[in-house]
């Protein structure tokens, strides 16, 4: 009982400085997904970065309930993912936008390969952009880190055999728009 | 590079490969330093709009009491009486009633019927300042201490008679005599006829 107790009050009674230590954990470990989880859609290094910024602000307000690392991780990847697509809908940095999307090609020195990588990258991102949202949060998330079904299934609080069948049926889509 | 058409989440896992700039962290530090002095200033403003409302209701809940008597009016009333409305009590000026005429072979102490007969009386009210400006001249009048200056004035309120007009002559007119021929009418003859 004294046991329980003394675990309850070590649970409510939270130091600030011990609120801001895990919160620097957090950020350090989940800065890299949530600029790639912008970058999936605003496709602007900037703006993802000033995108993921703003979830991690809208994190540490309500820090306490988010503790727990994939709590954390899947609250951010949400947030993220609605920030990034209320940032994209306003739409004010369209042409940054379109330069991104050419730079997405690595430099080799060949132009004409230079040219081929970048239209390629272009279809791929016009396919991404048709695919449905649930799909396409799947793939992203799949496409990020090497995340694997089950991670992603945790992220997004999803089954896992949701995430499988999803990917699956983006694979699928993404193959008939690149054709 | 991999075939898209192989496998399209490798091309996406390769364009996805960004890693934020090293001032990553700190701009989000600034961030949250900005939001909590943001929010500070949010309790802030939020408390003062909590009191200004709660002290509006509680000044909408008074009674309302309409006080006129800041306003001074002058009331003029169709005979001649006028009426000063000031904070306090009001001033009333009263014009002196007019003498009735004298009816000729009636009863001079018996005031004349006509006179009894009551009438509508139609107020008008005039601004404030003007009212004001009023009742300090009538006050001056009845202390005596305005006294006329404009000599026009003098001449035509001291109801002296106005000087004759002077004699028009008139020029006698000389007409000349008309004179007129008599008129001569030729007989006809029997064939004219």
């Amino acid at each position: 009982m004294n046991e329980q107790v003394g675990r309850l009050a070590g649970v409510l009674v939270i130091e600030p400085e011990d609120l801001a230590r895990e919160f620097e954990v957090r950020l350090a470990d989940c800065s890299k997904l949530a600029v790639r989880v912008a970058y999936s859609v605003v496709r602007n290094q900037p703006d993802a970065e000033d995108i993921a910024q703003d979830a991690f602000v809208r994190a540490y307000r309500c820090f306490r309930s988010l503790r727990d690392r994939d709590r954390f991780r899947a609250w951010l990847v949400r947030m993220t993912w609605r920030l990034a697509l209320d940032s994209k809908r306003g739409d004010r940095r369209r042409g940054a936008r379109e330069d991104a999307v050419a730079r997405l090609a690595p430099q080799f020195g060949n132009a004409e390969r230079d040219v081929i990588l970048s239209d390629r990258a272009a279809r791929l991102w016009t396919a991404i952009d048709e695919l449905p949202e649930k799909l396409r949060l799947v793939v992203v998330l799949a496409a990020i880190e090497g995340h694997g079904t089950r991670d992603v299934s945790a992220l997004l609080k999803i089954p896992e055999g949701t995430v499988k069948s999803r990917l699956f049926d983006a694979r699928q889509r993404l193959k008939e728009l690149l054709r | 590079m991999t075939d898209p058409l192989d496998d399209p989440l490798a091309d996406l896992s390769a364009a996805l490969d960004v890693d934020p700039s090293p001032e990553f962290a700190a701009r989000v530090r600034t961030k949250i330093a900005g939001d909590a002095r943001g929010h500070h200033w949010q309790w802030t403003l939020g408390g003062l709009a909590t009191v200004t409302v709660v002290m509006l209701a509680v000044w909408l809940r008074q009674p309302q009491v309409t006080d006129t008597r800041d306003a001074p009016q002058l009331v003029v009333s169709a005979d001649g009486t006028a009426e000063l409305r000031l904070e306090g009590p009001s001033v009333r000026l009263m014009r002196p009633e007019p003498v009735a005429p004298l009816d000729p072979g009636v009863n001079s102490d018996r005031p004349s019927v006509g006179n009894t007969v009551s009438r509508p009386e139609p107020e008008t009210l005039i601004a404030p300042d003007q009212a004001i400006a009023f009742q300090r001249l009538v006050k001056l009048v009845y202390e005596g201490r305005v006294v006329a200056s404009n000599s026009d004035w003098q001449k035509t309120s001291s109801l002296e008679p106005v000087a004759s007009p002077a004699e028009v002559t008139v020029a006698p007119v000389e007409v000349q005599p008309v004179v007129v021929d008599p008129l001569i009418i030729d007989t006809m003859s029997n064939q004219e006829g």
